[in-house]
């Protein structure tokens, strides 16, 4: 199945998840079309990365779809869903301490059976993108600071060959420079490459300069979606995330 | 000098056994978290699989002794990795998400009903078997006509010990289901959002470590000649005293566990009483989690399952 220019690639409908008895999602419509850099914008424990553990299975949804290319994958195994090739570059990094920095990019080529031409240009790519991380090719995870820790986390979602990208606040904990190059590959990869990719952050003015829609997320619900550019006009959004969250 | 050079030979071999059988411990422990008490009758079961599988053998004229062995080696290790896939699949994965203690628990019952099992299946008795493998190598005759002696049994154990042992090395450091199982211990949820089918690497996991303890299992059959029933119980707590001495979840720990355990158990046999040796033992397991409660390897940098 393919999807045709009309639908999206990522269609989330009234999608509703809960840790326990805590509801973190109350009923999510959130579109993702091929091609699009989307960004979630909201507050802490607005739900944002729940959203993206929850389009992988974790936690199930307890109601509401989640379909991708047209196929309902809302109960789909965790690891059947990686195989679709969505990867992620999740909260906290999860890098695979102690594996070096080659493991964890081939765990990210083991994702979708990559050939061994399709991973080798993988890595070139991702080399190109972070050259900080072909240096320390041999450490081991842990061992590498936060910035490059988040580099890491990128290349080896990247390693996959993803249709979809999500990126779980990609800047967070970076100096300001680190980050700009962060955002500057995300944009290079979907300018030369297609790469569609939904990114989670609360550097919200960096989020909606880089993507073409924004969503803004309160309480587990989406209350204001738009461009990016039209969101950053707005006085709410300028209120509650970009200048230092002082309200009106 | 040359009763404990034998001594020594004893012992390491006794401890290949032993550590054979701890890095089932080791693994299971590194990847889910939990203590499999069954893993020591899935040795003894092991056991029984090879003495079984010896006996139909030659039941059919089989002669070649190299041949039989290769046979009962791979029969058994087959047959005993299925029992500890089985094991995994009805008493522990259903209790995956329960509480911490539900699959202890689960485990110390599965330890009774592998041990029950086998002594109404195979009676409860002793079983020997005839030597399979005689002969061996004097190494030193000495003045007062003690000899150190080196049996082709011992060679046979520790030569498959150290083959099994870099296979496994290598199947851990440089295959893809070795590095998926290290991405499960390191961290589940992220090894499944790349892919990693976390419940059939566990299961993997169990084959795996079930048919190391087979190999512990015939090598125990080969070298003392009998097998019972009741024989997983000691050797499984001294197993597992050797992984918590290694270090639990250190796959080398695991190893260099075994050894120590065995050569303490035979040098104080030899030295001072054999009615203590577990004593001994089990000691050493108390002063090492006192004094060193991570064991001798058992540092978060070390490789782990």
């Amino acid at each position: 199945m393919s999807a045709s220019p009309a639908t999206p690639l990522l269609a989330i409908r009234s999608l509703r998840a809960a840790y326990g008895k805590i509801e973190a999602l109350k009923g999510v419509d959130l579109d993702i079309n091929a091609g699009e850099i989307v960004a979630l914008i909201g507050a802490n424990g607005a739900g944002k990365s729940t959203l993206m553990m929850t389009i992988f299975g974790r936690p199930r949804a307890r109601s509401g779809t989640i379909e991708f290319d047209g196929q309902d994958i809302t109960g789909v195994p965790t690891h059947d869903i990686a195989r679709l090739r969505i990867a992620q570059s999740p909260e906290g990094r999860r890098i695979f301490p102690r594996m070096s920095v080659a493991e964890n990019l081939q765990m990210g080529a083991d994702a979708t059976d990559s050939s061994e031409a399709d991973r080798a240009s993988s890595l070139e790519r991702v080399f190109a993108l972070f050259p900080r991380l072909k240096e320390r090719i041999t450490q081991r995870g842990g061992t590498l600071s936060g910035g490059e820790q988040q580099m890491l986390a990128i290349g080896r979602a990247l390693m996959s060959r993803p249709r979809l990208l999500m990126l779980d606040e990609p800047s967070l904990g970076l100096a300001p420079l680190i980050a700009r190059q962060i955002f500057d590959a995300i944009r290079t990869l979907n300018r030369q490459d297609g790469l569609t990719v939904l990114i989670v952050e609360q550097n919200a003015n960096h989020a909606l300069k880089l993507a073409h829609r924004g969503y803004v997320m309160v309480n587990g619900l989406i209350t204001l979606s738009g461009t990016g550019s039209e969101l950053l006009q707005r006085p709410e959004i300028r209120a509650a995330y970009l200048e230092g969250g002082r309200r009106e | 000098m040359d009763y404990f050079a034998q001594q020594l030979i004893n012992g390491l071999v006794l401890g290949s056994i032993y550590g054979l059988i701890a890095i089932g411990y080791t693994m299971v422990y590194g990847i889910v978290g939990m203590i499999n008490f069954a893993h020591g009758d899935i040795f003894m079961i092991g056991g029984f699989i090879a003495l079984i599988t010896f006996l139909i053998l030659v039941s059919f004229g089989l002669t070649a002794v190299p041949l039989i062995l290769l046979i009962v080696l791979l029969v058994s290790m087959a047959i005993t990795a299925l029992y500890g896939w089985t094991v995994e699949r009805i008493a522990y994965r259903p209790l995956r998400h329960s509480f911490r203690l539900a699959p202890m628990l689960s485990a110390i019952g599965m330890s009774f009903v592998l041990t029950n099992f086998s002594q109404v299946a195979q009676g409860a008795r002793v079983k020997p078997v005839p030597p399979i493998i005689t002969g061996g190598y004097t190494l030193h005759e000495g003045a007062e006509g003690f000899v150190v002696q080196l049996s082709n049994v011992q060679i046979i154990v520790v030569i498959t010990t150290v083959v099994l042992l870099a296979l496994f090395t290598w199947l851990v450091s440089s295959t893809r289901l070795g590095r998926d199982m290290r991405a499960c211990e390191q961290d589940q949820t992220m090894a499944s959002l790349l892919g990693v089918d976390v419940d059939r690497t566990i299961s993997m996991t169990f084959v795996i470590g079930a048919a190391l303890a087979a190999v512990a299992g015939m090598m125990y059959l080969l070298y003392y000649g009998l097998v019972d029933f009741f024989m997983g119980f000691v050797a499984g707590i001294k197993a597992f005293t050797a992984a918590v001495l290694g270090g639990i979840g250190s796959l080398p720990g695991a190893m260099l566990g075994g050894l120590l355990i065995g050569l303490i158990e035979t040098l104080w046999s030899a030295y001072f009483s054999v009615e203590y040796k577990d004593v001994a033992a089990f000691s050493i397991l108390i002063v090492v989690l006192i004094f060193l409660p991570t064991g001798l390897l058992g540092r978060p940098e070390v490789e782990k399952v």
